[in-house]
């Protein structure tokens, strides 16, 4: 069953796919062997490292799954063989594998509840914020709350290319949560 | 798989019940409730089966409890996914394991813009305040509208 995923090797260094780069067919990799590296701005005075991607680990779903531009780029950190999904496959790899495919989805599922969290609280901010009208919130609190959002969106805006505010949603784990937190 | 027929005005699952499964709409539509049943009782949403199919496809993931209640409001057929015909219904029918993924991805996809728009909202009133001036009033009905949101949301029901 496994054999009848696409492997392909990528030597260490290796560019598997660069940010901004819209795939013409979209696949996401499962990490069989070695180590990928995701970065932001990668080659750039403003190169960051996101994450890493270890064994048995998979990345590049969010453009398998709306053929959207590479939010990021990915460079083999050492030899790495990976296998490649594309749309097609998908079900094969679920057969095959389905414990990461249902990781995949409770990963998807959880970001999805923790940014309905985040959503809430900056309603609940501005709902807060509203009931104190024209004058100043005495509570100090809520005033910092506010000053964090603005922050975050002027963060934000200062980078804008539609590419890195999109890799910035994305990365919400690892970039947002600096600001956030 | 057997298709389960629910009349209209049934209510299928209600705010914090713990199910670990997932509606596939066939036919008909479901419209979701904050504080059904009591006088605050506000209609979040319609879902439809031409439009959105899954309903409550976190639960089968993560087994959480429901987050609002869901009615339906037409005379409705739907499957019920659990953990014991969850593979037998996505190799049965391969799209939906990846129609499943795609909602999961339309909805943070939606949800992270309408997060954005919220602090950049925030950033530009204080923009204003902080210079003084008032904030217009197409800046104070956006606030409004996120106000609202976490009014009808943060209900106890």
């Amino acid at each position: 069953m496994m054999s009848q995923l696409r492997t392909e090797s990528f030597p260490k260094g290796t560019l598997i796919f660069k940010e901004g780069d819209t795939p013409q067919v979209p696949c996401m990799y499962d990490v069989l062997i070695g180590r990928v590296g995701i970065y932001l701005n990668y080659g750039t005075p403003k190169q960051k490292l996101l994450t890493t991607i270890e064994m048995d680990s998979y990345f590049g779903e969010m453009s398998l799954l709306e053929g959207a531009p590479r939010s990021a780029t990915a460079v083999a950190l050492e030899k790495c063989i990976l296998h490649v999904i594309t749309e097609k496959e998908l079900l094969q790899y679920f057969q095959a594998r389905p414990s990461v495919v249902r990781q995949m989805m409770q990963q998807m599922s959880s970001r999805l509840r923790a940014l309905t969290d985040d959503y809430m609280a900056i309603c609940r901010t501005i709902a807060e914020r509203e009931d104190c009208g024209a004058e100043q919130p005495k509570d100090d609190g809520l005033n910092q709350e506010i000053e964090r959002y603005a922050k975050l969106w002027n963060a934000c805006s200062a980078e804008t290319d539609e590419t890195s505010l999109y890799a910035q949603q994305y990365g919400w784990d690892n970039t947002w949560n600096q600001l956030l937190h | 798989m057997k298709k389960e027929l629910v009349p209209a005005g049934t209510v299928i699952f209600k705010k914090g019940d713990i199910e670990r499964c997932m509606y596939d709409l066939v036919q008909g539509s479901v419209a979701i409730y904050a504080d059904y049943g009591l006088p605050t009782e506000r209609k979040l949403t319609t879902l439809s089966a031409e439009k959105n199919r899954f309903l409550g496809e976190m639960g089968l993931i993560d087994a959480a409890p429901r987050s609002a209640t869901a009615v339906a409001e037409t005379d409705c057929r739907m499957l019920v996914i659990d953990a014991s015909n969850a593979k037998l219904y996505f190799e049965n029918s391969p799209e939906t394991l990846l129609a499943v993924m795609h909602q999961l991805s339309d909805r943070t996809r939606a949800l992270t813009n309408d997060y954005l728009e919220a602090a950049k909202t925030i950033a530009e009133s204080e923009d204003y305040r902080k210079k003084g001036q008032s904030i217009p009033k197409r800046l104070l009905e956006k606030l409004h509208g996120f106000a609202e949101t976490w009014r009808a949301l943060s209900t106890k029901n």
